[in-house]
């Protein structure tokens, strides 16, 4: 698809199967498409999603919405699990629908060490070490079972 | 205002960049900019009218919350805004021209304002050090009419003779600003290099030129204003915490 900028950047000629120039079939100007790209999963933490997956953004949400229609399969976790009545009383703020969502997970702190807005404002610095640290040691399975014990 | 009494460089380069927003602007800076943030958080404290958007998704959040970290992630650019604004709608803002500001930062960056953001040393796949990337930097500063970048170091390591790989490079026809505890350079539209603007009460065209990997022509140019009571009065309202001082540890 079409984009603005990019003109200039190195990273146009380095990476052909991702950027390629084309002309506008409107103006015949040239302009940088790149390709689209179909993650097989999104994992996306939400504050409230209902058990079908209706999934409501309480926060910032970055490009999650984008996300979650790019991928194959999308997974939701979320604080809380809500009546579906919720998404009722305010459609407007189902971010990601059901009918684009494969999973969802009731994980309270699945977004630690990060940050869930306005669940948990600051990044664990501690855990986010000690993430990192089982990033570059191979160790992120078991980094991963401390994180969740005793909460699934 | 007296240099290393009333002000020192962080306050000096928060000062050049609350000075670059122009009333009825539309403000962006990126992920980690703590400079940045309290200078437009200052440069708000002053009465200044100016959009201010940014990646925590908050259109003109409350300003008058110190921030208590350095990051540029948090609740405190979001919580008070008045509408959610995303980087997706940033980035379609700016491609349609309506917006007027970004504030970038780079690894590294030569005379004609390439920029590297993507690695240092050896190649893309192997790099030396992997940078954070260019998805801010090469989609606006392309598209921005002034795009300004700010970093907090000024020696010849990061502006170079030529950058190996650039992530992003100025539009020919836009104005591009570059802001350092120094000075300030510029690239005015229809030109192809930077050109020394402008230095520093406390430096000297010769202390930039040592601090600086290519050639710099000028030799006199005009010296900005210290930062006036007003300007350190905002800077130290809205910074409390001094993250100011972060990046100049």
């Amino acid at each position: 698809m079409p984009v603005g900028g990019m003109w200039g950047s190195d990273l146009v000629a380095l990476r052909p199967e991702f950027f390629q120039v084309s002309k506008s079939p409107f103006d015949g100007k040239e302009v940088v498409c790149v390709k689209a790209l179909v993650p097989d999963y999104a994992i996306i933490h939400v504050q409230e999603a209902d058990k079908y997956g209706n999934a409501r953004i309480l926060g910032p949400d970055y490009q999650d919405v984008l996300l979650a229609k790019a991928a194959r399969k999308t997974i939701i976790t979320t604080e809380r699990i809500v009546g579906t009545y919720r998404m009722k009383e305010e459609p407007k703020l189902t971010a990601i629908p059901y009918l684009t969502v494969e999973a969802v997970v009731e994980l309270p702190g699945g977004a630690k060490p990060g940050i869930c807005y306005p669940d948990y404002l600051t990044v664990d610095w501690d855990d986010h070490k000690t993430y990192v640290g089982a990033v570059k040691a191979g160790e992120v399975p078991s980094f991963a079972e401390k994180m969740l014990k005793g909460r699934v | 205002m007296e240099y290393g009494k009333d002000y020192g460089k962080p306050e000096m380069m928060a000062v050049a960049i609350m000075r670059e927003i122009k009333e009825g602007d539309v403000v962006f800076h990126g992920l980690a900019s703590p400079t940045p943030m309290v200078a437009m958080k200052a440069a708000k404290a002053l009465g200044k009218d100016f959009a201010y958007v940014t990646l925590s998704d908050g259109l003109d959040h409350d300003w008058s919350r110190p921030p208590y970290c350095a990051s540029t992630l948090t609740e405190n650019t979001y919580e008070g805004s008045v509408a959610s604004f995303g980087l997706d709608c940033i980035f379609d803002l700016f491609c349609s021209g309506k917006g007027d500001i970004a504030f970038l930062s780079c690894l590294q960056m030569d005379k004609e304002g390439r920029i590297a953001m993507s690695f240092l040393g050896g190649d893309y796949e192997h790099p030396k050090l992997r940078g954070p990337g260019g998805a801010g930097s090469a989609t606006l500063t392309p598209v921005t009419p002034r795009t300004t970048i700010w970093k907090s170091a000024h020696d010849t390591r990061t502006f170079v003779e030529r950058v190996g790989f650039a992530t992003t490079a100025p539009a020919l026809d836009k104005l591009f600003t570059v802001i350092t505890p120094l000075c300030i350079f510029r690239k005015q539209p229809g030109q192809k290099f930077l050109a020394l603007d402008s230095i520093y009460p406390y430096t000297t065209v010769e202390e930039v030129k040592e601090n600086t990997g290519w050639e710099i022509e000028e030799t006199k140019v005009a010296t900005l204003d210290p930062p006036t009571a007003e300007e350190l009065a905002a800077i130290k309202k809205v910074d409390v915490n001094n993250i100011l001082s972060y990046e100049f540890k």
